[in-house]
């Protein structure tokens, strides 16, 4: 049962890296490096315990925390793209923003009582009959819809970027933004439109941690999952396939680190909370060496 | 067919950059089906004319007009769509897309939809329309830069281009693939369409147009038609000044093994063969060239002579010690001195001044430092000795090194690693993108320090510097080096080998 557990939680796991670390694949291979995806995460999973605290509707939560990241993400493109300001400064200065805002917000609207604020879950769409089915029950379907979507983008994005217009264009203006200017074709609107896309996929990622995981909102609690989205980017070179097998070694990281400290084990539980961070350090060091080929032009 | 009025005219064309006056009244005009060159040193304002074409830059006065019709284009946009079409000296592709994508990126505003296989079609189909070999499902990023430039000409064609404008379109490619050029602009020229040819090669002037402009500082000197001039008036009137006859100085004789170079393998960044056990003796007081197309592993040896690129095997011995696996330090405190291929990026720090750039070598003397500290004033006298001696300009030894010219640059680069008075030289296209007044000073500094017994490795694309400087000479092709046997020592022969072929066919 342990195992079942185990893979279940990877899976609940995964999908918010997940998620997030598409939305960062798809800015980077326009040729912008997002840093505040942590903070776009955060925004997101505020905006959705608030909203859906006020609303009861789990849904209208979801949809405020895509609209509210995506506001957020568009601010950091207005910095980096129209004024040209360094992304690396823009992301971390936004950042720090959202960690303060939202802890700010959530302490004036819902009181320090040290009440919980516990709010209506995303669920499952499928039957109660599936969901308890054995084996396939946890991993398969007792899901929220965000869990498929994630998982379901992987080839749809992968088509996207090497099938169609869209993607031409996205990888051109990472790669050669002079080549997509000298083809009549604006560099900006193409970054601006991959911010967009960004923003709605952190949102994503964020109401997931909030709505769908922990229901409820916790000051911080992305707890550096965008910048572990940031470290599976950078290990996948922005591979759609690359950035699946990563985000999940990553989620089972996760998944293994909290049955560790589950199971009681005499291991200093400060040591299995480091067990993510170290391995993204070794991953990147494998992995995360520029190509020389793929190199991102930074605010260009 | 030039009855009509002409495809492009620009009619008294100014624009000053600051102070300084980069065109002043030029006017030129191209007729459809003819090939016009434009011939002019750097910086006499061939590229900005061609920027303005393009749209690139605005004129401060003058007009254009395309077709008889005003042209004042607020970009490439407005450019493309009045019909002129650029290929661009480097080239606007994407690496990582194949030709067929990179030709798609372009059609895509009037495209509603794409899909790869329509693409690769398209790009066939396009290929042959215009009769260039183009390889549609090869990635950009694979191509021979021969490759490259024709599918940058087939974008412009397809763009709709009347005037295609090529700015110095044969600098990186071989005799071979340049005769290759020559047939297709040629084509298109009878098949109605004007084409602007800019150069500062007076033999492909000669060979290709029908007629020449000359620039120089920004002014017109004279439109002409190529028949009716000769090579001495056009340099004349390119350089103002008549041309000295580049003497020929005999090497020293027997000169002492300096450098000795064995089997030595240097991989490229991307993990591929940059040079493929090389074996070379560079020989004190003679200048060993080095003749090859861009790309075939000039980089990678130089960088790995120098130190900054680890062999993946061979030896390297420096005054008969093995420096293999020295640092770029410990090597030129044996003496190795190294003008690199790209001033900008590894010869200069641009935003130190000139006394500090010239001190970046020299700053460990005893004389210009004591312990861990400089001596400013120190080093800022030698900086003006130096800046004097070479004739760097503007002598102001405070400015920023990237506020000198090209040229000046190059000196500045020279003179540092001269005044180490080096055993061994390694130049690595140290002449690109010099006018001829600067390549002279060049040639005569590296004259200069093969006198004095300097063991010189110049490596370098210009084929022309290659057959001037070189005692003896060699080619390098895809990694290999060969050695030119004197009776092969021409441009034809060493032009075939850089195409790949072997001497003893480049004779026959």
């Amino acid at each position: 049962m342990i195992g079942i557990e185990v893979a279940a939680a990877t899976i609940r796991l995964t999908v918010p890296l997940l998620l997030a670390a598409l939305g960062e694949m798809w800015v980077q291979r326009a040729g912008l490096i997002n840093v505040s995806i942590e903070g776009a995460m955060l925004i997101g999973a505020f905006a959705g315990v608030a909203v859906s605290h006020l609303t009861e509707s789990a849904l209208l939560g979801l949809v405020a925390a895509l609209v509210a990241s995506t506001f957020f993400c568009l601010l950091f493109g207005l910095f980096t793209i129209r004024l040209r300001v360094n992304p690396i400064l823009v992301g971390t200065a936004l950042n720090l923003i959202a960690l303060g805002l939202t802890g700010f917000l959530y302490r004036s609207l819902f009181g320090a009582t040290g009440r919980t604020m516990i709010v209506p879950p995303l669920r499952s769409l499928a039957p109660e009959s599936l969901r308890e089915l054995p084996v396939a029950g946890p991993l398969l379907f007792d899901h929220t819809p965000l869990v498929p979507l994630a998982f379901v983008l992987v080839p749809v994005m992968a088509y996207i970027l090497y099938e169609t217009r869209t993607g031409l264009m996205v990888r051109a203006a990472g790669e050669n933004p002079e080549a997509l200017e000298a083809a009549g074709l604006s560099v900006n609107s193409v970054r601006f439109q991959a911010v967009l896309v960004e923003g709605v996929l952190a949102g994503a990622a964020g109401a997931y941690l909030s709505l769908a995981h922990a229901h409820t909102f916790i000051e911080g609690m992305t707890a550096g999952r965008g910048f572990l989205a940031l470290a599976i980017v950078f290990s996948a070179r922005c591979i759609p396939l690359r950035v699946l097998a990563i985000s999940l070694l990553f989620g089972s990281t996760l998944a293994v680190q909290f049955q560790l400290q589950a199971s009681g084990t005499s291991v200093p539980h400060q040591l299995i909370h480091m067990l993510p961070y170290v391995l993204t350090l070794v991953v990147l060091a494998c992995f995360g060496r520029p190509s020389g080929r793929e190199t991102w032009k930074l605010g260009s | 067919m030039s009855d009509g009025p002409p495809a492009v005219q620009a009619s008294h064309i100014s624009k000053r950059f600051g102070r300084v006056a980069a065109l002043h009244d030029v006017s030129l005009e191209i007729e459809a089906g003819r090939i016009q060159g434009l011939l002019g040193e750097n910086g006499a304002g061939k590229s900005t004319l061609m920027n303005i074409l393009f749209g690139l830059v605005a004129p401060d006065a003058g007009t254009l007009h395309v077709a008889g019709e005003l042209h004042a284009p607020r970009g490439p946009a407005d450019a493309r769509a009045a019909g002129i079409g650029m290929v661009h000296q480097h080239f606007m592709l994407v690496d990582s897309l194949t030709v067929a994508e990179n030709l798609a990126l372009h059609r895509i505003q009037d495209s509603g939809s794409y899909d790869r296989l329509s693409a690769v079609e398209t790009a066939r189909e396009l290929g042959e329309r215009y009769q260039l070999p183009i390889r549609p499902e090869a990635r950009a990023g694979d191509l021979s830069v021969g490759e490259r430039q024709w599918v940058e000409i087939v974008k412009a064609l397809d763009a709709g281009a009347r005037l295609l404008i090529l700015d110095e379109p044969t600098a990186v490619l071989t005799p071979g693939e340049s005769e290759r050029l020559f047939l297709a602009l040629r084509g298109l020229a009878e098949g109605g369409r004007a084409i602007l040819f800019i150069s500062h090669r007076l033999s492909e002037i000669f060979e290709l147009c029908s007629h020449v402009t000359v620039l120089r500082n920004g002014s017109v000197q004279d439109h002409l038609a190529v028949k009716e001039t000769d090579s001495s008036h056009l340099t004349r009137l390119m350089v103002g000044r008549e041309p000295e006859p580049r003497r020929r100085v005999p090497a020293l004789q027997d000169g002492t093994d300096a450098m000795a170079i064995q089997a030595l393998t240097v991989a490229r960044d991307d993990g591929g063969p940059g040079v493929e056990a090389v074996s070379l003796e560079l020989r004190s007081g003679t200048i060993t060239a080095v003749a090859g197309i861009e790309g075939n592993g000039q980089e990678e040896l130089c960088e790995g002579l120098a130190g900054l690129r680890s062999p993946s095997s061979g030896r390297v011995t420096l005054a008969g010690l093995d420096v293999t696996d020295l640092s770029p330090l410990e090597r030129s405190r044996l003496g190795l001195g190294f003008i690199p291929g790209d001033r900008q990026r590894q010869g200069i720090a641009g935003s130190m001044t000139l006394t500090e750039n010239l001190s970046l070598r020299a700053h460990r003397r005893p004389s210009l430092g004591l312990g861990p500290f400089i001596r400013p004033e120190a080093l800022q006298q030698r900086a003006r000795d130096l800046m004097e001696r070479h004739d760097i300009r503007p002598g102001d030894p405070e400015l920023p090194a990237s506020s000198l010219s090209g040229g000046n640059q190059q000196k500045l680069v020279a003179a540092r690693e001269l005044d180490e008075q080096p055993g061994v030289l390694l130049a690595l296209n140290p002449t690109r993108g010099l006018d001829v007044g600067a390549m002279d000073n060049l040639h005569d500094a590296l004259l200069e320090a093969r006198s004095q017994g300097a063991a010189i490795l110049l490596v370098s694309t210009d084929l022309d510097e290659v057959l001037a400087l070189g005692d003896s000479i060699l080619v390098l092709f895809r990694g290999k080096l060969s050695a030119v046997p004197d009776s092969a020592r021409s441009r034809k022969s060493i032009g075939l080998m850089m195409g790949g072929e072997t001497p003893e066919e480049s004779r026959a």
